[in-house]
């Protein structure tokens, strides 16, 4: 462990930087398979490892996301399966998933690009609420404090405006695609 | 369309973590029958991660480009520490939540009342409120912007571009990075485009003065909507239904506020106590002005609590809104306060058996066996001694809407124990205080 050749460290350099550049974009393979952000972060923290692990099988000359996207989704896979949580997909959907999810990865991309635009024109007070949930990443009982709302009424606003993106984004996608 | 719905309530219940295991079972047969279904979830559950991991798309404005990359460069410069250590600094540990997005940089003869805010220099702030009696003092938000406050002023911390000043003056420094910066008061949004401004707003009015010393910032009129824009060396004032325009004033003197008494307006009832009195007193130690508290670190029976008793007869408990209890603290004489730290003192309502207590009897220990409600707490910086501190709190509201007959008891303690012996022995003024005013309890009331 200790004694380390320069070449090593070389590569470990390298494969900070990589991993560093990457992470938010591993983060969101992750997620698709573990919502939750907390966990999700847990997860990546794993797959560094495991990565790091492996680092000597990746082609420098390729794209380093396609290749570690791959761990990262195994590892919440086997988050899954620890976990034993009880709103667990069932596994056969896992893997369709993980599957298409890699194939999906342009589509999402381009959808992605409409998202800043979209948020900007949500309502004032719908836009604070899931500012306060997605950056300041309060829980919805610390919502439902901070706004004086009930729970359900913060979990409501907040899936109606998850909704109100989705839909926006469609549109311009359409828009774009001079449906 | 309903089906569709129906995947929409799964796929949301399914990323919020909200889902039950009969409908995760929905989840997975919807999914695994249908491409399109899945396609829906994958865009649903990548919408919900990119809003998490985008952190940039939060930033108002399109000012930060690039902003992204840059973030990073300072990670990298540290590599020298290694895989582990590396890591440790990446964006995966933003978790756990530091609730904090602001320091206390600096203070010049500060004296602080109740806030529920560390005011020590170098302190970490997150939400909440400081209230500056006397002095200056200096907040740096995460986000870059400096507010340098005045006193007397009450600022509430909301995060790192937001606070809202309910009184006095705080004067801004924004950098490019804070651009947006907002500042809140009663009557008007102040939004921040560039460097240097200062804001007043009088208390008793809401009334609402900003100049800009250089660069701009608009001021948004919070009934209509009314933006407008100040540019160096404008001033304009926000009072009522009336918004100013823009002003040249550069030159002229700045008002500073007048020190007033009291912060509550019409719409509160202020109550005396009808009794109050203080346990643990010892021999030669007593005061009949003041009320001691003391949490001693040898003998139990030494230590002092303060007991409050108010009559709410005159007040309709059911309609009771607000509430906030008001302490005027001062020097006892008794201690040494560099065997105190920053103190904390927690109110208590007493419920259960409350026997009708007498001034004179409290010399011992309290009668009866009440069980005490924990209705909020207040910090108290080392060395300070005098000042108006105490609690606003909806468990205060709470506990007084529900007693019953209308005399409540309220118990302040120091949670705080002395580090060594003979540590400062705080004090507030009692009922029969010659000058300073009695403890006090402000009550608002829903209107009829």
């Amino acid at each position: 462990m200790g004694e380390e050749s320069p070449d090593n460290s070389c590569s470990q350099k390298e494969f900070i930087r990589l991993f560093l550049e990457s992470e938010r974009e591993l983060l969101r393979y992750v997620m698709v398979l573990v919502p939750n952000a907390t966990d999700a972060r847990d997860v990546l923290q794993e797959a560094a490892v495991a990565l790091w692990e492996k680092i000597d099988q990746y082609d420098p000359a390729k794209p380093f996301v396609p290749w570690a996207c791959r761990f990262a989704l195994n590892e919440a896979r086997m988050f899954l399966r620890t976990q034993a949580r009880r709103n667990r997909l069932a596994d056969d959907v896992v893997d369709l998933l993980e599957a298409e999810r890699i194939e999906a990865a342009d589509r999402l991309d381009r959808r992605r690009e409409f998202l800043r635009e979209c948020l900007g024109e949500l309502p004032a007070r719908q836009a604070e609420v899931v500012r306060a949930h997605y950056f300041e990443e309060l829980s919805v009982p610390e919502l439902s404090a901070r706004f004086g709302r009930s729970v359900e009424a913060i979990y409501k606003s907040i899936q109606r405006t998850r909704k109100m993106l989705h839909e926006c984004i469609e549109r311009k996608i359409n828009l774009e695609a001079g449906i | 369309m309903k089906d569709n719905d129906e995947l929409d309530d799964l796929i949301d219940a399914w990323v919020d973590g909200e889902i039950s295991q009969a409908d995760a079972g929905r989840l997975s047969d919807r999914l695994r029958a249908n491409e399109e279904a899945r396609e829906r979830f994958l865009q649903v559950t990548d919408l919900h991660a990119c809003l998490v991991v985008d952190e940039s798309v939060w930033s108002r404005l399109e000012v930060v480009e690039s902003s992204g990359k840059a973030n990073f460069t300072p990670k990298l410069m540290a590599i020298a520490a290694g895989l582990v250590g590396l890591l440790a600094l990446s964006f995966l540990i933003k978790k756990p939540h530091d609730p904090t997005f602001a320091t206390m940089k600096e203070s010049h003869a500060a004296f602080w009342e109740s806030g529920d805010l560390p005011t020590a220099n170098r302190s970490r702030l997150g939400q909440g409120t400081l209230r500056l009696a006397e002095g200056l003092a200096t907040i740096k938000f995460d986000s870059g912007a400096e507010v340098i406050l005045e006193a007397p002023a009450t600022l509430v911390l909301v995060d790192a571009m937001r606070c809202e000043l309910t009184g006095g003056t705080a004067v801004s420094d924004i950098p490019e990075s804070a651009l947006g910066f907002r500042i809140k008061t009663p009557s008007a949004d102040v939004v921040d485009y560039g460097t240097r401004f200062a804001v007043s707003v009088y208390e008793e009015t809401g009334e609402t003065h900003t100049q800009v010393i250089e660069g701009k910032v608009q001021v948004e009129y919070a009934k209509s909507g009314k933006v407008v824009e100040l540019n160096t060396g404008q001033r304009n004032r926000v009072l009522g239904e009336t918004m100013g325009e823009a002003t040249e004033g550069g030159d002229q003197e700045y008002r500073t506020i007048p020190i007033k008494p009291l912060d509550h307006g019409p719409s509160w009832t202020l109550l005396k106590p009808v009794k109050d009195a203080y346990t643990g007193r010892v021999m030669g130690h007593e005061s009949d002005i003041l009320l001691y508290i003391k949490n001693g670190i040898h003998d139990e029976n030494v230590n002092r609590t303060s007991y409050i008793g108010f009559d709410l007869a005159e007040i309709d408990q059911t309609r009771i809104e607000e509430a906030e209890l008001l302490l005027y603290f001062a020097p006892t004489g008794w201690g040494l306060a560099s065997h105190v730290p920053d103190a904390t003192f927690s109110v208590y309502g007493l419920t259960g058996d409350v026997p009708n207590w007498d001034e004179s009897i409290l010399h011992g220990r309290f009668p009866g066996e009440p069980v005490p409600v924990h209705l909020g707490s207040f910090t108290i910086p080392q060395g300070v001694q005098k000042g108006r501190f105490g609690i606003r709190s909806e468990a205060l509201a709470d506990f007084l809407r529900e007693r019953s007959p209308s005399e409540v008891t309220l118990q302040v303690v120091r949670d705080t124990m002395e580090t060594e012996s003979s540590g400062l022995v705080h004090g507030f003024a009692s009922r029969r205080h010659p000058i300073l005013p009695a403890p006090t309890l402000a009550i608002r009331e829903t209107s009829l």
